[in-house]
């Protein structure tokens, strides 16, 4: 692929440079020096695939919206696609969110658009086989495929979300090429582009504005039709009359936000919308001390735990340049829907040279020798399927003595297992299209020469949490939809079981994981529940 | 520095030759206080939680009976050469006791990011770096399209 350090880009793009003369109504909280109070028909706590689907869709409808947002307001205009900067700015805790135990690293985003501002556009409807799981075994009514089939075409043509054409860079086109190899069916991935100049750097905030992501679609959209936008305001607790949600009181924080600046914010509302993701809208609940009979906030969240191999090429790969992700194979994925070892799905990651750097787990030569060959070097990653199997329940979220939501995700033998199986799977595919050498991501690992010393390698290998690297981009669940109170949070129209006017619109609501990269599974979800939100004002 | 202090420092200095071996001479002080440096920044860049649960690290390796039993490091770390520094990484990494690997697993990963987020040393990969970005609306050059392999 072309050096693309000498191509310029403008920021001609970027909507936010017309707030002023499209009437915008945009604070940061950050500058407030008294209380902010303020009355809508709806408060979102949270503008990423969820929020920014139901700011839109509601206030279409015609009703007064106000959306909260803890993360910055940071738009292209600012993306200048260096490392340092994206992480600090577009990410929970810096890129630093991890799981109790120490086990796991979560990448979430945290800035307006949430992890739409920083995720890779790889876009799936929810698989039909998470859906009739739902239905069957979750206590899960009116999201069947049918059903759902046309908010996903809304929400599909909302985003432009299509079929990549353009060809796949190397790192994607040696998974298709191993996939082909070795008998696996694989496919292209669709995704919420338009425009795309393939450049590579959807993680550290599209510098174009190619990427539909909430930050430049349904934000617009929803201050279009008169929303108002808080950012740096973290929500601290729902307000309460009784059994009846009344808002939401959050506190501002300062521009970096890593600190509060003293400063209050009071919203009363007719209805409360969290949508702030899995891990931050449970933790909202559990600041609130709301009912919870059954002991069920913040229980069952899923990660889809992904572990990685990285092989190095004769050939370029260039693998921090082009659409990150294009191919994926499922051929591990659905064997057991829900009974025997968990299933995987198989993408790339794009490669970033401080990103790329962490998967490895080395030190040392081991290190440094692998990351010289960067340029060399293409990744593939199994994304374990959580939640269907009954050895697999998921995380915790539990608060600390701040209030800080922590995940406890102790990584089991059963997800382990999954582990182990995909790094071998992953290896032989890096062999099978002619790698030098290849090696998983384990701390006690190295580059082997040929699949069969790496077969015989990993076979001693103690695959275990914290030897082997597991990271997640993927947050869902803790607040789990269903029919019943006994085993769900909320309903599956999203209101929260145990207190009124309070709904819960996000992936916090999924049963399970989702088997699929979530994004399209969020927006699907909330347009219908949103949209059907909307109806009950107008009855 | 913003947050870590002396002692993260002198930590620093014996652990960082050890983890970036082959980028950084031992005796090249001042690429590893660039590179501590640079350490710091992104410790500012962290969540609060995350920094807590750094410096709780860093005490532990910092100060006698723990450092010596978790490194094997019974003096000080000014004292440590490069030899006893890789030692002490791999008695963290080896360990049986998880909480062990995942100390080393964040602090190898601080160090190593801290490096390679300095974009000299990011081109040391192969890589070029990203595409220039203008402040002022100029108009977009598009890339070529990519060749198929």
């Amino acid at each position: 692929m072309t050096d693309l350090s000498t191509v310029t880009l403008g920021s001609t793009t970027d909507p936010y440079n017309k707030a002023a003369e499209r009437g915008w109504n945009i604070t940061d909280a950050s500058q407030l020096t008294a209380p902010l109070e303020l009355e809508a028909d709806v408060v979102i706590v949270g503008t990423g695939a969820g929020g920014g689907t139901a700011a839109e869709t509601l206030s279409k409808a015609g009703l007064s919206v106000v959306l909260l947002e803890a993360g910055p307001l940071k738009t292209s205009s600012q993306f200048d696609m260096q490392e340092r900067a994206a992480y600090r700015d577009l990410y929970q805790e810096g890129t630093g969110r991890g799981t109790k135990d120490l086990g796991m690293v979560i990448l979430q985003g945290r800035s307006v658009g949430g992890s739409t501002t920083v995720n890779w556009t790889t876009s799936f409807r929810t698989p039909p086989e998470t859906l009739n799981f739902w239905a069957e075994h979750m206590g899960v009514s009116g999201c069947s495929v049918e059903e759902m089939a046309p908010y996903f075409q809304h929400m599909e043509q909302r985003l432009n979300i299509h079929k990549w054409p353009q060809a796949p860079n190397n790192n994607n086109a040696m998974l298709q090429r191993a996939s082909e190899k070795l008998g696996y069916p694989w496919a292209t991935i669709h995704r919420n582009v338009r425009g795309c100049l393939n450049l590579g750097y959807c993680g550290l905030g599209c510098p174009v504005d190619a990427k539909q992501s909430m930050l430049v679609t349904t934000i617009p959209g929803a201050l279009d039709n008169k929303a108002k936008l808080v950012h740096r305001a973290r929500v601290v607790r729902v307000l309460r009359d009784g059994d009846v949600v009344t808002g939401v009181e959050a506190e501002a924080l300062t521009p970096n936000v890593r600190g509060t600046t003293g400063q209050k914010i009071n919203v009363r509302a007719t209805r409360t919308v969290l949508a702030g993701g899995a891990i931050n809208s449970p933790a909202v609940l559990l600041r609130s001390n709301v009912p919870d009979p059954y002991g069920l906030v913040g229980k069952r969240t899923f990660l889809h735990p992904t572990t990685l191999t990285m092989a190095v090429y004769e050939d370029l790969i260039d693998p921090y340049y082009g659409a990150p992700q294009s191919i994926y194979s499922d051929h591990f994925q659905w064997q057991n829907v829900h009974t025997g070892p968990i299933g995987f799905k198989l993408e790339v990651p794009p490669l970033q040279p401080a990103f790329a750097a962490g998967f490895y787990a080395a030190a040392g030569e081991e290190i440094t020798r692998s990351m010289d060959q960067l340029n060399h070097t293409q990744c593939m990653i199994a994304l374990m399927r959580d939640g269907f199997h009954e050895e697999s329940q998921g995380g915790v979220v539990e608060l600390n003595d701040k209030g800080h939501p922590i995940l406890d995700y102790p990584l089991n033998d059963y997800v382990m297992e999954g582990v182990r199986r995909g790094l071998n799977v992953m290896l032989e595919m890096q062999f099978a299209t002619g790698a030098k050498s290849a090696r998983p991501a384990h701390k006690q690992a190295k580059h082997y020469m040929s699949w069969k010393e790496a077969k015989a390698a990993v076979a001693n290998l103690n695959v275990v949490a914290h030897k082997t690297t597991v990271g997640s981009a993927h947050v869902m669940g803790g607040c789990p939809m269903g029919d019943d109170p006994k085993r769900s949070v909320a309903g599956v129209e999203g209101k929260f079981h145990h207190l009124d006017n309070l709904y819960v619109l996000d992936g916090s609501l999924f049963p399970t994981s989702i088997g699929a990269n979530p994004q399209l599974s969020i927006y699907g979800l909330v347009y219908k529940l949103s949209s059907n939100l909307a109806k009950q004002f107008q009855a | 520095m913003k947050i870590l202090r002396p002692e993260d420092v002198e930590l620093l200095r014996a652990l960082t030759p050890a983890v970036m071996k082959g980028k950084i001479a031992p005796g090249n002080s001042a690429e590893i206080d660039k590179t501590i440096q640079s350490f710091d920044t992104l410790m500012v860049d962290m969540s609060e939680p995350v920094v807590a649960e750094v410096l709780q690290a860093f005490d532990a390796l910092s100060f006698g009976l723990s450092r010596g039993l978790m490194t094997g490091q019974w003096s000080s770390w000014s004292k440590a050469s490069l030899e006893d520094a890789e030692s002490a990484l791999a008695r963290l990494r080896d360990s049986g006791i998880g909480l062990l690997n995942a100390v080393y697993a964040a602090l190898i990963k601080l160090i190593i990011s801290a490096w390679y987020l300095i974009p000299e040393n990011a081109a040391t990969t192969g890589y070029p770096g990203p595409p220039k970005k203008v402040a002022s609306p100029a108009p977009t050059v598009a890339p070529p399209k990519e060749v198929t392999p």
